[in-house]
């Protein structure tokens, strides 16, 4: 084979060209930490790489959903669980007018003190969570309990103005989860404040009862708010079984994102110190290339003649 | 004595004319296209009677060419370019392309989803609904963006092909010139034969560079070459080839075979074209057909829901049926071929009629039936429901309830009318380069219909569309969305890839082609400094026997 000074040029340039194509390439990686730059590097890394991220942003949006849940939730559980210490409260008080050692205006007292622990338990059921009512089923932005009063203010009757279907909240693909119970659900269904109301008509005698109907009617209120809060304390205690699930969902959410993280970096991210021993190499080679060729072609025999 | 002198003399002209073919060699060592010339020498006898006296002539100078290798190269050469030229532009397609990372489609497509599933949690938020809309409009963006880049590379080879088609006129020519001079030499001992010879071989290379053009009669002093199965030069005649008119024709031939497509196999023209007819299109299509997936999906689901306003009282569709038949009449067009941008099927649409005061739900399903059905026969069968009233407006359906009530679309909707119609809809447009955020939803993030109901915290419709990424929306192989944009972006990159390693390997055999013909052809100047020497040699020696010869004759003559 002989070997012309064309040849010699051209294999020197393609040589020169090709290793600073590689040292490009890995300082590329370098400065950007990552392995694929643009599809072509790898295609079938490329779509790994997408559909992790992908599968990672989904992790993250059910992550924020189910902190959304939490929160809604929480908010729900923790206003029934103080609308369940009013309601004991409030039984507390009955059981001491039942008592039979008390005066009609101490029974009114304690009507009295029942119908601010109504007041209350109304208040609560009006509770809001970033601007959303938590008992106002699916309509969040409509109030959901509106009490209609007598001329002195006293509560008469409360209605639900809320929706009928339950607030739903996305918590992974294709699962949904109830935020929250419907206020007519928690407060009126188990009869909690109408029982109240009861109560509290019997103890200040708003009906003008005799003195025995009065305590009957004291007695049968006692019952119903003993009904409305055990089954208030059934509803609180399933709110609360939801929370914790909520809980344990964000603890399972948590590790997979952290581990679609881990596989995401495996597939994205250079090996550093892999990337630093190749781009010493190529250097190196690059270095031997530039100073082998600089020799070699600058002898001829024409410098011999 | 004077044959020895003649000797002598045919000897040191010789040895003079090769040392000018060395000095020749050795000044073109690095002149593209230049064959390396070899000087034969032979004996020459100067005397009748055979007394062994004989001197040495110069039978011809040759350009050391191979046919066989330089009909490998041109074809090698039009291989590479062909892969060589599409690298670049498989370069610009993955740039703009943004793939793998947080500025492409994909992250915005799943960020659109998951903004939905956020509007599912939130309804009633203002700053969620617009971030929705911002997102959705990005969304648009992108797609339309890569769409206009593709279009540009497209026009981008467009105009390269000009200027191949440009370039292969001019050497086409010159090479017609430079038959028409070589067959009245038809000989390549002369040096302007020779120079000539070197600059017809390195235009074919050119040409084969440029078109695949290939050499139909080598070893001839004139060369005629084809492309595929057309004449471009022949003899003193070159065919001017004809730049395509617009990105979707082909090159053509002019002159005899006036029309004819060219059918150019290699060559920086056959890259050209296939990247400008074939890949690039078929990548324009598939992201249409995603486009068109995302807006018929989200709009066949934002159709059924009601917005934070609650029901419709009138909505205007943002496609218009258009009067294909062109009498002035668009009621008389079949649905079907009525012009609307998606495909309709035979089935129904449902209407919810409802008393604004009462809330009573009156639901009326329709039967359509496109290929039967005219747009007449839709506005009076909806002019049929009692307190719903429809008509054209410039050819766009509109329905209006009576006052006192409102409608809703939640239902089955099995003939896709109102969503081909753009009804209700999210989207406007139905591929990638009209994709964008319906016009009646600018400024009124409340007309984002996210719910099925009208609680303000319902979000069942936002949780529909956003669980539609799991939704196989390409039957063929039931395919997602955001599995299909992966598919096309691995396409892409298959692609590229695959065509960096062809021309890799195209390049590495023209290399090995190359340095066996420059093994052949090229000039060492250490080989043409030994034959320097060489010839310094026989002239120094000639000279010094003419000498010599000169003494014997003057020796002779002084014995007188």
């Amino acid at each position: 084979m002989r070997v012309t000074e064309r040849s010699r040029t051209a294999d020197l340039l393609r040589n020169i060209q090709d290793t600073s194509e590689r040292i490009g390439t890995l300082y590329n990686k370098m400065a950007s930490q990552q392995a694929v730059s643009v599809p072509s590097d790898d295609p079938s890394r490329t779509a790994s790489i997408m559909r992790i991220s992908a599968y990672l942003t989904t992790l993250e949006q059910t992550g924020d959903s189910l902190k959304e849940v939490q929160g809604f939730l929480g908010m729900a559980v923790d206003t029934l669980e103080v609308c369940s210490d009013t309601v004991m409260e409030a039984q507390t008080l009955a059981t001491h007018a039942l008592s039979g050692t008390l005066s009609p205006s101490e029974w009114n007292a304690i009507g009295n003190d029942i119908n601010e622990l109504l007041e209350s338990i109304v208040q609560y059921a009006n509770q809001n969570y970033d601007g959303r009512y938590v008992f106002a089923g699916a309509d969040t932005k409509t109030i959901p309990f509106a009490a209609t009063r007598n001329a002195e203010g006293i509560i008469e009757a409360v209605s639900y103005e809320g929706s009928q279907t339950e607030k739903v909240f996305p918590i992974g693909r294709n699962r949904r989860m109830a935020g929250s119970v419907t206020g007519e659900a928690a407060f009126l269904d188990t009869g909690l404040i109408a029982s109240l109301i009861s109560v509290r008509d019997a103890l200040t005698n708003a009906d003008g009862l005799s003195p025995e109907e009065q305590e009957e009617a004291i007695r049968s209120g006692f019952d119903a708010l003993s009904t409305a809060q055990s089954d208030f304390f059934a509803l609180t205690g399933n709110l609360a079984a939801r929370c914790a699930e909520v809980d344990a969902l964000i603890d399972q959410n948590a590790s997979m994102t952290s581990r679609a993280n881990e596989t995401l970096s495996n597939a994205r991210d250079v090996d550093v110190a892999e990337l630093t021993v190749n781009l010493q190499r190529e250097q190196l080679v690059y270095e031997a290339l530039l100073a082998s060729s600089a020799k070699i072609m600058s002898i001829s025999l024409l410098d011999f003649i | 004595m004077s044959s020895e002198l003649n000797i002598a003399l045919g000897g040191v002209l010789a040895a003079r004319q090769a040392i000018e073919v060395v000095g020749s060699n050795i000044a073109n060592a690095r002149t593209e296209g230049y064959a390396r010339r070899d000087i034969q020498l032979s004996g020459q006898s100067w005397t009748e009677a055979d007394t062994g006296g004989s001197s040495v002539r110069v039978t011809g100078v040759t350009r050391t060419r191979d046919a066989f290798l330089e009909a490998r190269l041109q074809e090698y050469m039009g291989a590479f370019s062909r892969n060589d030229v599409q690298l670049d532009y498989f370069a610009e397609i993955e740039g703009i392309l943004q793939e793998p990372s947080e500025q492409g489609i994909g992250t915005a497509l799943e960020e659109f989803f998951n903004l939905w599933q956020d509007l599912a949690m939130r309804p009633a938020d203002a700053t969620t609904r617009s971030t929705l809309l911002a997102n959705a409009n990005q969304l648009a963006d992108k797609i339309r963006m890569l769409r206009d880049g593709l279009s540009d590379i497209r026009k981008a080879a467009l105009l390269e092909v000009n200027q191949v088609v440009e370039q292969v006129n001019t050497i086409a020519e010159r090479l017609a010139d430079l038959n028409d001079r070589l067959a009245i030499k038809d000989t390549e001992s002369s040096p302007a034969s020779a120079s000539l010879m070197d600059e017809r071989d390195r235009l074919v290379r050119e040409l084969a560079d440029l078109v695949g053009a290939v050499d139909v009669t080598p070893n001839q002093s004139t060369v005629r070459l084809s492309i595929g199965s057309s004449l471009l030069v022949d003899g003193s005649t070159a065919i001017r080839l004809m730049s395509p008119l617009d990105v979707n024709s082909p090159v053509t031939m002019a002159g005899g075979s006036n029309g004819v497509a060219v059918d150019a196999s290699s060559g920086k023209l056959a890259g050209l074209m296939a990247l400008m007819t074939d890949t690039v299109p078929d990548y324009l299509s598939k992201l249409d057909d995603l486009a068109a997936g995302l807006v018929a999906t989200v709009n066949g689901i934002h159709l059924q829901g009601i917005s934070a306003e609650g029901r419709l009282a009138d909505v205007t569709a943002s496609s218009a049926f258009l009067d294909v038949d062109n009498d002035g009449n668009v009621s008389n067009e079949i649905l079907a071929t009525a012009g609307l941008p998606f495909a309709l099927t035979a089935g129904n649409m449902t209407v919810n009629i409802v008393d604004s005061a009462t809330g009573a739900v009156t639901t009326h399903s329709l039967d359509v039936n496109p290929s039967v059905m005219t747009v007449g026969d839709l506005v009076t069968a909806l002019n049929s429901i009692a307190n719903l009233s429809a008509g054209l407006d410039n050819g766009r359906l509109r329905i209006s309830a009576s006052t006192g009530y409102e409608f809703d679309f939640n239902g089955e909707q099995t003939s896709n009318l109102l969503t081909a119609a753009g009804v209700n809809s999210f989207f406007d447009g139905y591929d990638a380069a009209t994709i964008r955020i319906a016009s009646r939803l600018e400024g009124h993030t409340e007309r984002i219909a996210a719910g099925l109901s009208t609680d303000s915290g319902d979000g069942a419709n936002a949780l529909r569309i956003a669980e539609a990424r799991y939704a196989a929306v390409f039957t063929e192989g039931n395919v997602t969305l955001p599995d299909y944009y992966r598919q096309f972006v691995t396409e892409i990159g298959n692609d590229s890839a695959g065509c960096s390693r062809i021309a890799e390997t195209r390049e590495n055999l023209l290399d090995i082609v190359r340095t066996q013909e420059e093994s052949l052809s090229g000039v060492s100047t250490d080989e043409e400094a030994a034959r320097l020497m060489e010839y310094q040699q026989m002239y120094q020696a000639c000279a010094r026997y003419l000498a010599i010869v000169g003494k014997l004759t003057e020796s002779l003559l002084s014995a007188i």
